[in-house]
């Protein structure tokens, strides 16, 4: 297939690999045939090629994410449903046994005196009662399939509610190995999901910035640097090229090209290089995100979600969902509320159990997104105050 | 020398130089002032973050004690109480209004009674209710575990806040007292991380100079050598794995638990997973259980150091890996998307 096609002479941009395949020595490996690069054809073919790459390691994260736990749902409802049932059958027997003692004392008293009577069925329902407060400590509810895969959820994110959990020795032992297998997945998944989300949100930012900064005159090079480059920035590109340094060169922002150029493989250093630099340039004060803007996308989103469950839930008030809202992201979970708890559907997917699980994934990923745009500014900012006090020494981590 | 000591500076809270005989050649009594110096800010700053999560714990402990056990016993204890005695002139209704005394139906009933006031007691169980009154719930130790709980992001829920001032005291504290956590971990992480590996150097050491391995020690001053040894993952698996044990060993003996149930707890516990299904010391009885509860969170706190410490150990390990996996699985797919466009 030696087409001579314009397309061959731009994939050697991408790897030695192929240019060595396509007949040797004729291209030499790795050198930039000067490509046309601003060829439509071109950007689409990057495109797509970067889309596939992107579908694969995010997408496949998600996906291997949501897999683990649809399995896991599937193993703790196996291995809960018999204990369930047998959990039933002692509650039923409680009562039974009630019933029967209240029968014979019905049966014993003659004259049937209201006092006496209620006297000795008053006891008799105290210890029903007490029985059901003492079972209900061990008494989860239904391992439904939502159920389940929740209660997977909070396991790999270490919320852990507990209002569902495992009774039987098999679902422990499953549970611990589920957890040793399952956390670092999802650690995974949480830091992958962060810096692409970190990435998009800097990259939309540097775009706003650009747009209102497109409005101030071009002419205006004040003293700080930032600006200046932002009106180099703003010049049309063919002709600002030439005057741009390597670096910026580099940088151009290109949110693709940033998420290809993060993916090059190129060791530990390299990775921590890119990531420093936001898209759109190394130094430009405008483009690290301010750590306001990531407080108040975690605050929207909790706010968000707590009007959501307080419109789900009957019984929540917006306390409440912001309650629930707030500890399930930080992973504490008590598990005291949980939407869809109180609902007592036997059967079928509650869908707010699965609403609330996905609410929670990407929650996960969120707040790792702002977490990541703020730590450098916020680990600057720790270590001039840790060395303003005196407790870390200068030139450490 | 002057090389020696920056790097004996910059090795934050080295235990190394604690008094070690090592080669370098310095003044004994430079040496001595620079450990106790050395030995001061290491106290200071572990010790001061120590303290301060013991004390932050505290103080929500009292405050927690002050907003929910003092609180009237919510409309739940009184809620319940309605409903028993519902329950009880229900049962009376039927009893009554037989006239004959058909034991069939009369069972019949009398089930449905029962089934009606158990599902509302469920419901009201899940609000709250355990038979226990707010002061009795919110005992010192219990609130002390609960405030760990809230900052160590574990979360139990055997015990949560049920007023609406708890509940927004409890995200303030843990909007302040996670930082603190954090602080404390990492902190702990480091410290425990080279004490570990002095430790480990020490060992190998000694396993090296029984051998024929000798000149290469001796040249090198302690700090290099370690600086080249280390750590496999392995050890701190086992590390981690022996603290497990002990915890399961201690749990079960303590609370009568199965040692699974011991393990299981552990292991939800140092994961920060937190069921609360199991709790030690949580139905509080006597008073002996409060001394293990504290005996509880000195464990938790010194289980979050010990992984804290694998975590740093490990860490350059793993990311080192993860960049290796990322960067092969990029090329494989790149390959493939390659060969697929021909």
């Amino acid at each position: 297939m030696h087409q001579h096609h314009p397309r061959d002479h731009q994939q050697l941009r991408g790897g030695n690999r192929r240019g060595l395949d396509r007949g040797g020595g004729y291209h030499p490996s790795g050198a930039s045939l000067a490509p046309d690069t601003d060829s439509w054809w071109y950007k689409v073919k990057e495109f797509t090629r970067k889309l596939i790459a992107f579908l694969f390691g995010h997408v496949g994260i998600c996906g291997l994410v949501v897999g683990y736990i649809i399995m896991g749902a599937f193993a703790f409802m196996a291995i809960e449903s018999e204990d369930q049932k047998r959990q039933y059958a002692d509650v039923e027997r409680v009562r039974e046994a009630t019933i029967q003692n209240l029968w014979n004392i019905t049966h014993e008293l003659n004259v049937l005196y209201p006092n006496e009577w209620n006297e000795s069925v008053s006891i008799e329902v105290q210890l029903f009662q007490q029985k059901i407060v003492h079972d209900a400590a061990t008494t989860t509810g239904a391992w439904s399939f939502s159920a389940s895969f929740l209660y997977c959820l909070t396991v790999i994110t270490t919320i852990g509610y507990g209002n569902i959990a495992p009774r039987t020795v098999m679902g422990k032992m499953v549970t611990i190995v589920y957890a040793m297998v399952g956390m670092p997945l999802f650690l995974l998944y949480v830091s992958n999901m962060g810096d692409f989300l970190a990435t998009c949100f800097r990259w939309g930012y540097v775009n706003l910035c650009k747009c209102t900064c497109f409005s101030r005159p071009v002419h205006h090079h004040a003293q700080r640097g930032s600006r200046r480059r932002i009106s180099q920035r703003s010049a049309p590109a063919n002709t600002a090229r030439p005057d741009l340094t390597s670096v910026q060169q580099q940088q151009q922002y290109d949110p693709v090209a940033s998420i290809h150029h993060r993916r090059i493989p190129g060791g530990p250093s390299d990775f921590d290089d890119v990531e420093l630099h936001p898209v759109g340039g190394g130094p430009y004060d405008t483009a690290t995100v301010p750590i306001t803007i990531s407080l108040t996308v975690m605050v929207s989103y909790m706010v968000g979600g707590a009007v959501l469950f307080q419109q789900w839930e009957t019984d929540w008030d917006y306390l409440d969902g912001s309650y629930f809202c707030f500890i399930s992201l930080s992973t504490t979970g008590f598990g005291d509320l949980v939407p869809g708890d109180k609902i007592n559907s036997s059967s079928g997917i509650e869908l707010s159990l699965i609403f609330c699980s996905m609410y929670l994934i990407i929650g996960m990923a969120l707040i790792a997104m702002c977490f990541n745009l703020m730590q450098e500014e916020v680990i600057a900012k720790v270590r001039k105050l840790g060395q303003s006090l005196g407790c870390i020494k200068p030139g450490e981590e | 020398m002057a090389l020696d000591r920056k790097r004996s500076v910059r090795d934050r809270g080295s235990v190394r130089s604690r008094g070690s005989s090592s080669a370098s050649s310095s003044d004994p009594r430079e040496k001595l002032k620079d450990c106790c110096r050395q030995f001061v800010a290491f106290m200071f700053t572990q010790v001061g973050v120590g303290a301060l999560v013991v004390s932050y714990a505290i103080m929500g402990a009292f405050a927690f004690m002050a907003i929910e056990g003092e609180s009237e016993n919510s409309e739940n204890n009184d809620h319940v109480a309605h409903l028993r005695s519902s329950c009880l002139s229900r049962l009376w209704n039927v009893t009554d209004h037989l006239n004959v005394l058909e034991e069939r139906k009369w069972k019949l009933d009398v089930r449905q009674v029962l089934l009606d006031h158990q599902q509302a007691m469920a419901l009201a169980i899940k609000g709250g209710y355990d038979g226990r009154t707010n002061q009795e719930r919110w005992t010192f130790p219990s609130a002390l575990m609960f405030s760990l709980s809230v900052f160590t992001m574990i979360g139990f829920g055997h015990l949560v806040p049920r007023t609406q001032w708890g509940k927004i005291a409890t995200m303030l504290y843990a909007v302040f007292g996670i930082p603190v956590y954090v602080l404390y971990f990492m902190n702990m992480g480091q410290v425990l991380a080279s004490c570990f590996k002095w430790f480990y150097c020490k060992l190998v050491r000694c396993v090296n100079s029984a051998g024929a391995v000798d000149e290469l020690s001796d040249d090198m001053d302690e700090e290099s050598y370690s600086g080249l040894v280390i750590v496999p993952s392995t050890a701190c698996l086992w590390v981690w794995l022996t603290y497990l044990a002990v915890g399961t060993i201690m749990f079960a003996e303590w609370e009568n638990w199965e040692y699974l149930d011991a393990c299981y707890f552990c292991v939800t516990s140092l994961c920060k997973i937190g069921m609360g299904d199991f709790v030690p010391g949580a139905n509080l009885q006597a008073s002996s259980n409060q001394t293990k509860l504290i005996i509880n969170f000195v464990y938790l706190l010194v289980g979050m150091g010990i992984i804290a410490m694998c975590y740093n150990l490990m860490k350059e390990e793993i990311l080192v890996r993860l960049q290796e996996l990322k960067a092969d699985l990029i090329e494989r797919l790149q390959d493939v998307s390659g060969r697929m466009r021909r």
